[in-house]
């Protein structure tokens, strides 16, 4: 039994969806990991959830995509949370070293953390 | 007075055991009390002592004298003993003189005494020591001095001891009265008063006595031996506190002549007082020995000469006169005395406090023989006139001083007396020490003007003295030691009707220090003139109502007035009076009392306006009316540096948020396919090389590091874009680059079946870089061909134009499109992809622009999500 049954995974780089999601299942972090290309699809994906349907207990998010990056998804998430009974806790997964992205995260309040790539098995220990 | 007087003449009546008792007291007087037979009855040690310097034996109380016993004394003293005894005589007085080593003088008195209660009937023998006598060095003075009195004088002298009864007399006495000068003694200084004359000589002697020391003089008529009486005028002074004198002294002489003439006198002046009596001017007589004759009713009325005294016949003039002012009186009567006339001013002030001024004239008066015998004194108000007078005085003073505050010499030559005056400035200015006599003596000045303005002044006074003509000339003094001095003089000479000059008059004014001033003052000016003309900085001058008054050739340049022109105008008019730098102007002026720093526009003579730095400030000119010195500064060319500088600060910091921006991406881009690497190896089964996952991760390790490969080269890329300066130019052809992409991307644009129309007429050619272009040309036409609309058929259209700096080349298509408000800030970021296209790394416009900016030109976009989008691409022309 994995700490969680289901964690979103929001990253736009295959290599990156695939060796998360393979070190998400080996620390048995997450049962399943969903993964979506942009922020666009992860919005789309979570309001696609039925309103009574389980909904994931954590995302790793990516600032750098295409079509809707990782603040844009933020700031869309932020309209659509009002119809969840309970939200999920954000992880910022990046490789920036820009202290601007690490300011602007603190002015998200669904952000939990910001993880800097790779993820590795101390950081998901982390997640409890 | 009575009282005093009682008590001497009274003497006769004292009780003898009164009389015993208080001598007994008085132990320097000596006594000796007698009965009928010469019997002592009583005797003192003062008596004894004075008895034995005479006769050997003692004298003792119960002892029977003799004549024997008196034998050493004077004949005179048995004699007046007997006679009191006797009761021929109630007291009588002697004096004895004891001529030993010393002189000793005593007084002695002889009373008799008849108390029928103390059954004694006899005498009393009083002995007083004189000790105005009493030593050998003071006798010989004093026997001097007596001897002089009696030798010269006609006056008789008298010492009469405090109870006015006289002690000595001088031989005059006889000569005067007839009354030999023993007979004198014992006498009461008032016994041959006459009697109309008692009260008065009371008065007199209490005067005396109450003043010690003062000499107080009275005139009265005394009896002589022969029961006439004569005018006498006696002189007293109290010298009882005086140790060596003890008395009182008395002067007096027989003025029995002068009084008949004073009554001549009266009478001869009679039927004049009546005339005069009615004058205004008052007269007034005075006898010879200064008292009062006479005088008219004018003098009574006003007292003028006198200070509150009612005049009377009889009174010494000096007893009237103010005291402080009596020895000039003596002097004045004496003169008169003399035989001369004087003439004299006196003041006082009535009870009105009004001031009087009296003139008064002192003619001696004449008898048949010559000789002066009175001074008749006529006086008259002069009050008015000396008002008069006065005022004159005072303006002529006033000249004097205003000749002094002007420092203002006066010399006057009168040409027909041949006199000169100069005034004390005169001597002040030109520095001399002596006095000048006469014309001549002027040349004394040739030793002290400078050379060089000697023949000047010298010419100068020969055409005045001979043609009269006024001059107004500078000469400088020299003076040794001393810096130069300049002398204004200003002259001229006086004509009489006739033509002929009569005088000739020079005012003198040392102007040294004013001329200094204006020196001091012209080098200053002209300082402040040649920094105002000369000044780089434009200088402008308006008064309070804001016109210019003046303005410097500066500030003519700047604006491109004349001078005429532009003090024509009011400084608003030089202003932008709209604008906020002209309002924040205004408001800090009245803050700061019309000072200001800071900067606005001003407007050139053309009407454009000029960026100046002003600093004005409000001054007050001579008068004390306020005007404003502006001080300008052209700033066009530091404005222009300033904005030049504040576009390259712009770009530098620009450029150095770009170059953060690129590092922070690049490092972020290189460090993502560094962490799947990493990953890829964590994953990778050391243990179970087989394990078919490592094939997996094989497999995607190499993709990783292909990725990673890629990034650095386009890294690489972008860093010789940005780095690359120095650009080669080459003429390139719009026409002949796009023929070129062209080439390169037809397949894409075939598969697409889209159409590429461009339009190059307007502008073909540009100074550029080949490779950049191509490159802009390449990434433009493949982002239209790679976001191409699915709806409809791609259509792009490029063409050049020229704007007033840019060549534009326009690249437009019909694509998707992009909602720029969400977009517009990131669409030029490195790696920033907005759709979802596998081909777009985030690179291309990334590049284009770099590309564009690093060449001094600038990329705008336009679009419009389903419409399609135009990139307008600016080149510097």
């Amino acid at each position: 039994m994995a700490k969680f049954t289901d964690v979103l995974l929001v990253e736009d780089d295959p290599i990156t969806i695939m060796v998360c999601d393979r070190i998400m299942k080996m620390t048995l972090f997450a049962d399943k990991v969903t993964s979506c290309e942009n922020g666009k699809i992860a919005i789309d994906h979570l309001a696609s959830v039925r309103e009574d349907g389980p909904i994931p207990k954590i995302i790793f998010l990516d600032i750098n995509m295409p079509v809707m990056n990782g603040w844009d998804f933020l700031e869309e998430f932020e309209k659509i949370k009002s119809r969840f009974d309970q939200l999920p806790r954000i992880y910022l997964l990046s490789s920036t070293v820009d202290p601007e992205d690490y300011k602007k995260a603190k002015k998200f309040s669904l952000v939990e953390d910001f993880i800097s790539k790779p993820l590795s098995r101390e950081a998901l220990e982390k997640i409890s | 007075m009575k009282n005093i007087l009682n008590k001497g003449i009274s003497l006769k009546t004292v009780s003898p055991l009164q009389l015993q008792e208080s001598m007994l007291v008085e132990t320097e007087e000596g006594f000796l009390v007698v009965d009928k037979n010469l019997k002592v009855v009583a005797v003192n040690s003062a008596y004894r002592k004075f008895h034995n310097l005479f006769n050997s034996f003692d004298i003792v109380p119960g002892k029977d004298l003799n004549e024997s016993d008196f034998s050493s004394f004077p004949e005179s003293f048995y004699c007046i003993l007997n006679n009191v005894l006797a009761g021929e005589t109630e007291n009588s007085l002697l004096q004895v003189e004891y001529m030993g080593d010393n002189v000793l003088s005593f007084a002695i008195s002889v009373v008799r005494v008849n108390e029928e209660g103390r059954n004694l009937d006899g005498a009393c023998v009083m002995v007083h020591k004189k000790e105005i006598q009493s030593s050998m060095t003071k006798s010989n003075q004093d026997t001097e001095f007596f001897k002089l009195l009696v030798d010269t004088s006609t006056s008789v002298y008298l010492l009469a001891d405090a109870a006015l009864v006289f002690t000595y007399a001088s031989n005059a006495v006889e000569v005067i009265l007839g009354i030999s000068p023993q007979e004198m003694l014992g006498k009461n200084a008032i016994e041959l008063v006459h009697p109309d004359d008692r009260e008065e000589v009371r008065d007199w002697l209490i005067e005396v006595r109450m003043h010690p020391g003062k000499l107080v003089t009275h005139e009265y008529r005394v009896k002589n031996k022969q029961g006439e009486y004569l005018w006498i005028e006696n002189n007293a002074r109290n010298m009882l506190n005086n140790s060596n004198i003890k008395a009182i002294v008395m002067n007096f002489r027989n003025i029995q002549a002068k009084k008949v003439a004073d009554h001549a006198l009266v009478r001869t002046e009679q039927r004049l007082s009546l005339l005069l009596n009615n004058t205004e001017e008052s007269f007034i007589i005075l006898n010879s020995r200064l008292r009062i004759v006479t005088y008219n009713k004018a003098a009574q009325d006003r007292s003028p000469f006198f200070y509150n005294t009612e005049l009377q016949s009889g009174l010494s003039v000096l007893d009237l006169i103010k005291e402080e002012e009596v020895s000039d009186y003596i002097d004045l009567f004496e003169e008169v005395f003399k035989g001369r006339e004087i003439e004299k001013e006196s003041t006082f002030v009535d009870p009105l406090a009004i001031a009087h001024i009296y003139s008064h004239t002192f003619r001696p008066l004449f008898d048949h023989q010559n000789d002066i015998f009175g001074v008749f004194i006529t006086s008259t108000e002069i009050t008015e006139r000396k008002k008069l007078t006065e005022a004159v005085a005072v303006n002529s003073e006033r000249l004097k001083t205003a000749q002094k505050i002007a420092r203002l010499g006066y010399f006057e030559y009168d040409v027909t007396s041949k006199t000169i005056f100069c005034s004390e400035e005169f001597y002040e200015i030109l520095e001399l020490t002596d006095t000048l006599q006469n014309w001549w003596e002027l040349s004394a000045i040739e030793q002290i003007v400078h050379p060089d303005d000697m023949d000047v002044l010298k010419s100068e006074i020969e055409k005045s003295l001979l043609f009269g003509n006024d001059f107004n000339l500078e000469f400088r003094l020299v003076i040794k030691d001393r810096n130069e001095k300049v002398i204004n003089a200003i002259g001229g000479s006086e004509k009489n009707d006739a033509g002929q000059i009569v005088k000739f008059r020079v005012t003198l004014q040392d102007i040294t220090d004013s001329k200094m001033a204006i020196l001091a003052l012209q080098t200053l000016e002209s300082k402040f003139k040649s920094l105002f003309e000369h000044s780089i900085d434009g200088v402008i001058l308006s008064n309070q109502p804001g016109l210019i008054i003046s303005a410097n050739p500066a500030v003519c340049t700047l604006l491109d007035y004349s001078h005429d022109e532009i003090t024509s105008l009011s400084a608003c008019e030089l202003l932008d009076i709209h604008s906020p730098a002209f309002s924040k102007m205004m408001e800090i002026r009245k803050i700061e009392n019309g000072a200001f720093m800071g900067e606005i526009h001003l407007k050139h003579k053309s009407g454009h306006y000029i960026p100046v730095e002003i600093t004005s400030i409000t001054m007050t000119d001579g008068n004390g009316n306020p005007y404003l010195s502006t001080i300008i500064r052209d700033i066009t060319e530091k404005k222009k540096i300033e904005k030049e500088q504040n576009a390259l600060t712009e770009e530098l910091l620009k450029n150095n948020q770009d170059l953060q921006q690129f590092s922070f991406i690049t490092s972020h881009n290189l460090r993502a396919p560094v962490a799947n690497l990493l990953s890829l190896l964590s994953l990778y089964n050391k243990q179970n090389p087989a394990d078919e996952f490592n094939g997996l991760l094989i497999e995607k390790f190499e993709e990783a590091t292909l990725q990673l490969n890629q990034t650095l080269n386009d890294l690489v890329n972008i860093l010789v874009i940005k780095s690359n300066n120095n650009i080669e130019r080459e003429t390139i052809s719009f026409s002949d680059i796009f023929t070129d992409v062209k080439r390169t991307i037809d397949n894409l644009l075939k598969q697409k079946n889209g159409t590429i129309e461009v339009d190059f007429l307007k502008v073909d050619e540009i100074q550029y870089n080949r490779i950049h272009l191509e490159s802009i040309f390449l990434n433009m036409i493949s982002n239209a061909i790679r976001y191409s609309s699915p709806d409809r058929q791609l259509e792009i259209k490029i063409r050049s134009y020229r704007t007033e700096n840019w060549v534009v080349v326009d690249f437009s298509d019909n694509g998707l499109g992009m909602d720029l408000k969400r977009y517009g800030d990131r669409l030029f970021g490195l790696y920033q992809r907005f759709h979802n296209n596998k081909e777009g790394k985030g690179l291309g416009l990334y590049m284009t622009r770099s590309q564009v900016t690093a060449m001094g030109g600038k990329i705008e976009v336009e679009s419009e999500p389903g419409k399609g989008t135009s990139f307008k691409i600016y080149f510097k022309s």
